[in-house]
């Protein structure tokens, strides 16, 4: 199948039109695009110009709504329409519109201060929570009922679409405060681990202090209870190593009523 | 596949939560195809429950028939796989091309309507049914620009597209009204143009009235003018199955139901035959809503994302 090549030249010059922000050249466009009843054919295709900007724009804002309350409504949607001008949109699903949303923050973020770095980890945690949202899950897996006997040799299996976060911001203390409906100022930087998972079909968080996390990361990479205990407590000091042991039991009783693993 | 399926919704997430617990008595849903062909989450587990319950339409808006890219075969395979799985009625897309050179506009972009276009599309529709191994069904999209290089109207290419693939037409009845007022055609002659026995569903939706254009916005009730081309449609070719779609400034579920229901009023046997006027029938209380252009327009369909549910 071959195509034609007037059809195929007149698609990549008005795709390339309407995705430029740019004011469209009236004198082009009128020996391609005829008047409408009562606009231009720069008027008329400005139409659909605006279509793809506003859209691409809507879906990041719906995606990212707590980075667009950090940032603020003009911010938000200039640091959007800069991402969608130098990365457009080429899935067929807008699902994956902001696929390099947080990599193109993170290239293009101010480097005389940590404040942008807030900003993209606040839309690793909202890409995260609509990558798990949508991906697979647990629902029809059985749940683990850790036994009583679990030995230093077991290797507990995660549910899918679980994953483990280390942010140098409290992105989740922020995330639930804006949820709550609250206020929050931007928070100074203060390390935050973060267990994210689905049950039931929503989304859910875990905020970890840095051994649970240590442990989880290593249980994770399919390590046995044993090793990812050892890897754990390896930088703890003596005192806090002896506080370990007896809070294990609680802490794995929390996570599997939570549904972090299957059997 | 010629069942009229009868009076219809589209589903839309907003409406997730009522229909499962309401089970409303509605004829059949359509689905944005795209919302649910990669979904292993809520929105799969709904539909497969909708789906045990309703007739499902996909409809896509990804396609893109009309591009001269190469047609994107892992999308059509999980096109193919879903249809299967929620025992799809029929697969619908529109005439029209979405992205080229690996871009996506997610727009539905107008066709170049001449020859070559028209047997370009014509041999990317028969490969897609081949694949599919069911007719495509190809709605009219609404349009803002038609091109110098034109040679025909568009209900000539639809015509022809369909008598030289077999093709079938979604008929979206909103979208002859907005591209005739943008292009000064008359509705009745696209109307009167189509064959009718290609007809398989009909679109309703609402639009925005800017003065100087429309814009197909889904964001309203249907107007009496959409109404009087609808009942000529029916009468034109006896009828088939109807979807209302509304996608933004979404109403409860109830009066999306409600507007999707005058459909079948002004479409029944008794107020074709006794001439009922659109007035007679209740349903005018969809006037064009004409606004000031240089208020916040309206974003044209289609717009499809399901937003994430997190605690």
């Amino acid at each position: 199948m071959t195509e034609p090549r007037e059809l195929a030249a007149l698609q990549q010059w008005m795709l390339a039109t309407i995705a430029d922000p740019a004011a469209i050249d009236a004198a082009v466009v009128c020996h391609r695009v005829t008047a409408g009843p009562q606009q231009s054919p720069a008027q008329r295709l400005s139409i659909y110009q605006h279509a793809y900007f506003a859209r691409l724009l809507d879906v990041l804002r719906e995606q990212f709504p707590c980075t667009r309350f950090a940032a603020g409504d003009e911010a938000f949607d200039d640091l959007a329409t800069d991402y969608v001008v130098r990365q457009p949109p080429s899935s067929y699903t807008l699902a994956h519109l902001a696929d390099g949303l947080p990599r193109h923050l993170e290239a293009t973020r101010p480097r005389d201060g940590e404040w942008g770095l807030f900003l993209v980890e606040l839309t690793q945690l909202e890409q995260a929570i609509d990558r798990i949202f949508d991906g697979p899950g647990p629902e029809r897996l059985p749940p683990l009922a850790l036994p009583a006997d679990a030995g230093e040799g077991l290797r507990l299996r995660f549910v899918p679409g679980f994953e483990l976060h280390s942010f140098r911001f409290p992105v989740s203390t922020f995330y639930s405060a804006w949820k709550a409906g609250g206020d929050p100022s931007w928070p100074q930087e203060n390390a935050q681990h973060v267990a994210l998972l689905r049950r039931d079909y929503i989304v859910r968080r875990c905020e970890l202090s840095p051994v649970q996390a240590a442990l989880l990361s290593a249980l994770h990479s399919g390590a046995t209870l044993g090793e990812a205990v050892a890897a754990a407590a390896g930088n703890l000091q003596s005192p806090v190593l002896e506080q370990l042991a007896p809070q294990l039991h609680d802490w794995f009783a929390h996570w599997s009523a939570a549904g972090f693993f299957t059997s | 596949m010629n069942s009229h399926l009868g009076f219809g919704v589209g589903l839309r997430s907003v409406h997730f939560g009522h229909i499962l617990r309401e089970w409303p008595a509605v004829d059949w849903f359509e689905i944005i195809s795209e919302n649910f062909i990669d979904s292993q989450g809520r929105p799969r587990h709904v539909l497969d429950q909708i789906a045990e319950r309703y007739p499902i339409v996909m409809h896509g808006v990804s396609l893109s028939i009309g591009s001269t890219d190469p047609l994107d075969f892992e999308y059509l395979a999980k096109l193919k796989r879903l249809a299967g799985e929620v025992n799809a009625r029929w697969v619908s897309d529109h005439l029209c091309w979405t992205g080229v050179l690996g871009r996506n506009s997610h727009d539905l972009l107008p066709l170049l309507l001449t020859d070559d276009s028209l047997n370009h599309v014509a041999s990317r529709v028969r490969t897609v049914q081949d694949f599919l191994e069911r007719p495509l069904v190809l709605e009219n999209p609404s349009s803002y620009i038609t091109f110098a290089a034109d040679t025909m109207p568009e209900w000539e290419f639809l015509s022809r597209l369909a008598g030289e693939t077999g093709c079938r037409l979604l008929l979206d009845v909103n979208n002859v009204y907005v591209s005739s007022r943008n292009h000064d055609f008359d509705p009745h002659a696209f109307l009167r143009s189509i064959p009718a026995d290609r007809v398989q569903q009909f679109h309703l939706a609402g639009h925005t009235d800017l003065g100087t254009h429309c814009i197909d916005t889904h964001d309203g009730r249907v107007v009496d003018r959409v109404w009087e081309l609808y009942r000529e449609a029916v009468d034109l070719t006896g009828g088939a199955a109807t979807l209302l779609e509304w996608d933004a400034k979404s109403p409860t579920f109830e009066e999306v139901h409600a507007e999707a229901e005058k459909a079948r009023t002004l479409a029944s046997r008794e107020s074709r035959d006794f001439g009922f006027r659109i007035a007679d029938c209740g349903l005018n209380a969809g006037q064009s809503a004409i606004r000031n252009p240089h208020s916040a327009i309206g974003l044209p369909h289609p717009a499809h994302l399901v937003p994430a549910e997190a605690e």
